[in-house]
């Protein structure tokens, strides 16, 4: 189990050091000079140019600055943002890191018992009705994105129905909507894999032999069966959670919520290209170490890799 | 029992309810983006200042949007547009991915070593923000678009093939087609490719209904397809800002989006099934 | 009718079972009035191909058919109650406790993700309501009985770190936790070695010496069958061909397929050149012949075998035959070449 996590955590660095150095390089391509930008109407003033480049490193050589770059990545320091001069972008975006995170965690931990529930009840009750009825259900809920679904939802909910506001951030009421449209791909992808792995787990030879002991049905199901069903799903989660992510930019738009999506996509439109990167690699390493999380976890929970292949 | 092979497919393809479906919604949606221009009543520039947020009418069906200008031709024309940026992407994908996967899966060494770590990279990246990143690089728009979307998309397709690849290359008609001498690029060609083209097109008929949710949800950003070029993601933008008061082109925008991808999705799944029951998701 | 000379009422007694399973080609009958009796203590060998009915049969008894199966007729009568028509709670009360089963292929059998002593712990603290503690002692106790070494240690293993063998002496353990009057066993050596076959053989026949339980022993192994069983039962396409005390049957069969399986086992010292089989394959069931099912195979078929269906008639003490030409001598199934 050691050597499993060890291994997983030494493939991460090389592909996060690619990341990284990804960003620089496209901080380096982006077109136009970010001083010129910056100096705006006091475009003439060579001593203020020079001071600006010397505060941005940008008049040292080329690998210099990717070298400060990266060490000053690995310490939390993004460097200076374009947009607002002078300013670290770690200022600039540390709101922004209370909400993001947030919502998609919540999302998250909605869609995963919401996906299992429902993909369970549907699977229990298979070809009926409920089940079919079901299924179209989730097809919608997988294929709409959710800025279509909120032009439905908020329009019923907070316009018509006033129970929910449609912006800002703050209280608890603010946040159901986000995270209620966050949740739904994802819940609606778990809850139809959820159902194909427990019709198939409930045709397992142990599923047999656990009604041949006498076992009430609730327990085969609760005990048995959904262990071995929740566990495969495991490591749909890590890429659910992309998706998530990337949901995040779609609904902070949308509520106008002070996260870090709608933030990079504010500097995308200012050129802030410091801002912007150091999102993006923020949000890929948050991406990986929860693939990582979930990774150990499945080893830990299939005992099969926990206690390696060790036959008698 | 003297039924040809090509009379069970289809066959079994009027039985599956999703690909009949789905199959029925995404040719609805391909002729309206093939006569977009014909369909169209209106030209989709056309604005009119003095008929901003029309509601549903006999001049306009659907209404008109924040600049007077029809929502039923611009919906129309978004169909034209999201289905090449769609097409476009999936050619440059299907040829690239495939391309590279076959030479990882055949040539092996330090090639599949190239590949695949470059595959690694790529999909280190949760899914649309590499499309952030090349926006910062490329700026916005079509073309940063299509370039984004290809680039996330191909290594899925170079992944499979190269399993796929992998798998035929221990196959016994290989083997012949070696040892008589054939040149590698004829193996690859003629016989591997064949084999390659099914699950391809299953993984590339689900895939369609992402890359159209990929791209409306960029435009839908403002990172994708740029004013006055008509994209159902931006008409949603567009609608939502007004939707209290004028909630019709958030919604009919909504609509054909949410429809055109379920037809898609549908789709996919049906072929899926039909194709490579193995991958079954009933 | 038992073999153990109880004079009592027999422990198990099935009568006209009838079973069919629903298909997408419609309804398949899978048995057809097949019906045996099991006496306490004693070992009851069910014989057949695949395909003749004899897992459909077990899981009948317990009601563990899949969803398209569906008990059509007959009964099921165990300790003054017919199974057929009890309600799903009890049936649970029953299974586990007073008859189990044990199945063929123990990797499947068991579940992956729990361990061996919990397994077998859980069907005590179901029925006979232990602690967990409790259990889970005396469930290590059960695995030493059947054999398995160092038991507190394999206890907290899981499936996949013990050996075959081990694996099915775990079943057997967590089949006899309860001391069932009944086990029914489904091929439990067909997927082991045949040095570990004989062990677990072993093993069920202690059971019976020790605890009085009587065992359905499913099996189209005749050379293991020959070994463990007191009485057989041989099935095929859906019904009971023949039923006779081990010795009889193997001393002087009846039936034609009972000869043809008999004389297709190798035999070390025989001098044939070939192999002997059973020309042709069994019928599915869609596709049962009239008359007699097996007489496209059978080499002493008459005429009447093809029109008539012969019913399961007395044949000698504790013995029974279908066929039209029981009781005949010189038949060509009955020469030996």
């Amino acid at each position: 189990m050691l050597g499993y996590a060890l291994r997983r955590l030494f493939g991460l660095v090389p592909v996060l050091f690619v990341v990284v150095a990804l960003a620089f390089v496209a901080n380096r391509l982006t077109p136009g000079d970010p001083v010129l930008m910056m100096l705006g109407t006091r475009a003439g003033d060579e001593a203020l140019a020079a001071n600006l480049r010397h505060q941005y490193g940008l008049d040292r050589p080329l690998w210099q600055q990717f070298v400060a770059y990266v060490g000053g990545v690995l310490r939390g320091d993004f460097g200076l943002s374009y947009r607002f001069v002078g300013t670290p972008v770690v200022e600039v975006i540390k709101d922004g890191l209370a909400v993001s995170p947030i919502l998609a965690i919540a999302a998250l931990a909605l869609a995963i018992p919401l996906g299992v529930a429902v993909g369970t009840f549907a699977a229990l009750r298979r070809n009926s009705w409920i089940d079919l009825g079901l299924i179209v259900v989730l097809v919608a809920g997988i294929s709409v994105p959710n800025f279509a679904m909120a032009a439905f939802l908020v329009y019923l909910v907070s316009l018509k129905l006033g129970w929910l506001p449609v912006a800002g951030w703050g209280t608890l009421r603010h946040a159901v909507l986000p995270v209620l449209l966050l949740a739904i791909p994802p819940s609606a992808y778990l809850a139809r894999l959820a159902r194909t792995y427990m019709l198939e787990v409930l045709q397992q030879d142990y599923v047999r032999t656990a009604r041949a002991k006498g076992l009430r049905p609730r327990l085969v199901i609760y005990r048995h069966a959904l262990r071995n069903t929740v566990v495969p799903l495991l490591t749909t989660i890590g890429i659910l959670f992309g998706g998530l992510l990337s949901g995040t930019f779609v609904v902070e738009t949308i509520f106008n919520l002070p996260g870090l999506g709608s933030l990079a996509i504010q500097a995308i439109f200012a050129r802030d290209y410091p801002v912007t990167l150091a999102i993006v690699v923020l949000f890929t390493v948050f991406y990986a170490g929860i693939n990582l999380a979930v990774d150990l976890v499945y080893g830990w929970v299939d005992p099969r890799i926990r206690l390696g292949r060790r036959e008698a | 029992m003297g039924d040809r092979p090509g009379f069970d497919v289809v066959r079994r393809f009027r039985r599956s309810r999703n690909a009949v479906l789905g199959g029925t919604i995404v040719s609805a949606v391909v002729l309206v983006a093939l006569f977009a221009r014909f369909l169209a009543p209106y030209s989709v520039e056309d604005t009119d200042l003095l008929a901003v947020w029309g509601p549903p009418s006999l001049a306009h069906p659907l209404g008109t949007d924040n600049l007077g200008r029809d929502t039923l031709s611009r919906l129309i024309v978004g169909a034209q547009v999201s289905l090449l940026i769609a097409l476009s992407v999936l050619a440059i994908t299907l040829t690239v991915g495939v391309t590279f996967g076959m030479l990882a899966g055949y040539r092996g060494g330090l090639v599949d070593a190239a590949v695949m770590r470059v595959v690694d990279v790529i999909f280190a990246f949760p899914e649309l923000i590499f499309a952030v990143l090349l926006a910062t690089v490329l700026g916005t728009g079509t073309r940063t678009v299509v370039a984004a979307l290809a680039v996330v998309w191909w290594p899925g397709i170079a992944r499979l093939t190269r399993s796929l690849v992998l798998s035929l290359r221990t196959a016994l008609f290989i083997d012949a087609a070696v040892t008589s001498g054939t040149p590698r690029r004829t193996i690859m060609l003629r016989h591997l490719l064949p084999n390659v083209v099914a699950p391809i097109i299953t993984r590339a008929s689900i895939g369609v209904g992402f890359l159209v949710t990929a791209e409306a949800t960029l435009s839908f950003l403002g990172i994708g397809v740029q004013e006055p070029t008509p994209s159902w993601g931006g008409m949603i933008r567009d609608g939502l800002s007004a939707l209290r008061t004028e909630p019709q082109l958030a919604l009919f925008a909504s609509l054909a989006l949410g429809i055109t991808i379920i037809g898609f999705n549908l789709l996919g799944d049906g072929l899926r099934d039909l194709l490579d029951p193995r991958a079954r998701d009933r | 009718m038992t073999a153990t000379g109880d004079s009592g009422p027999p422990l198990l007694a099935v009568q006209d079972l009838t079973v069919a399973f629903e298909t997408l080609r419609g309804r398949m009958a899978v048995l057809d009035r097949v019906g045996f009796e099991v006496g306490a203590g004693e070992v009851l060998g069910l014989v057949g191909e695949s395909g003749s009915g004899k897992s459909v049969t077990a899981l009948s008894i317990l009601g563990l058919l899949s969803e398209q199966g569906r008990v059509d007729a007959g009964q099921i009568l165990f300790g003054g109650r017919d199974l057929t028509r009890l309600p799903e709670r009890d049936l649970c009360q029953i299974r586990g406790r007073e008859i189990a089963m044990i199945f063929q292929e123990p990797m499947t059998s068991l579940n992956p993700v729990f361990s061996v002593g919990f397994q077998v712990a859980e069907v005590l603290v179901e029925h006979l309501a232990l602690s967990r503690r409790a259990a889970r002692a005396r469930g290590i106790e059960l695995l030493g009985q059947v054999g398995i070494p160092d038991p507190a240690r394999r206890a907290s293993e899981y499936p996949h770190q013990l050996s075959g063998g081990m694996r099915q002496r775990a079943m057997i353990a967590m089949a006899m936790a309860c001391r069932p009057r009944l086990l029914l066993a489904d091929e439990p050596t067909t997927a082991l070695d045949v040095t570990i076959q004989a062990q677990i053989l072993d093993l069920v026949r202690r059971l019976r010496t020790e605890h009085r339980t009587a065992v359905v022993f499913i099996s189209h192994d005749l050379g293991v069958i020959a070994g463990t069983a007191d009485r057989v039962l041989v099935m095929y396409a859906g019904q009971v061909v023949e039923t006779a005390p081990s010795r009889d049957l193997f001393g002087a069969p009846l039936h034609p397929y009972t000869r043809l399986l008999l004389r297709s086992i190798p035999r070390v010292h025989a001098r044939a050149a070939r192999l002997r089989t059973i020309p042709g394959t069994a019928p599915s069931p869609l596709l049962w012949p009239a008359g007699c099912r097996f007489h496209p195979r059978c080499p002493d078929a008459i005429d009447r075998c093809r029109s008539d269906r012969p019913a399961l008639s007395a044949a000698g003490p504790g013995r029974t035959v279908r066929c039209w030409r029981a009781g005949e001598t010189g038949l060509p199934s009955a020469v030996e070449e």
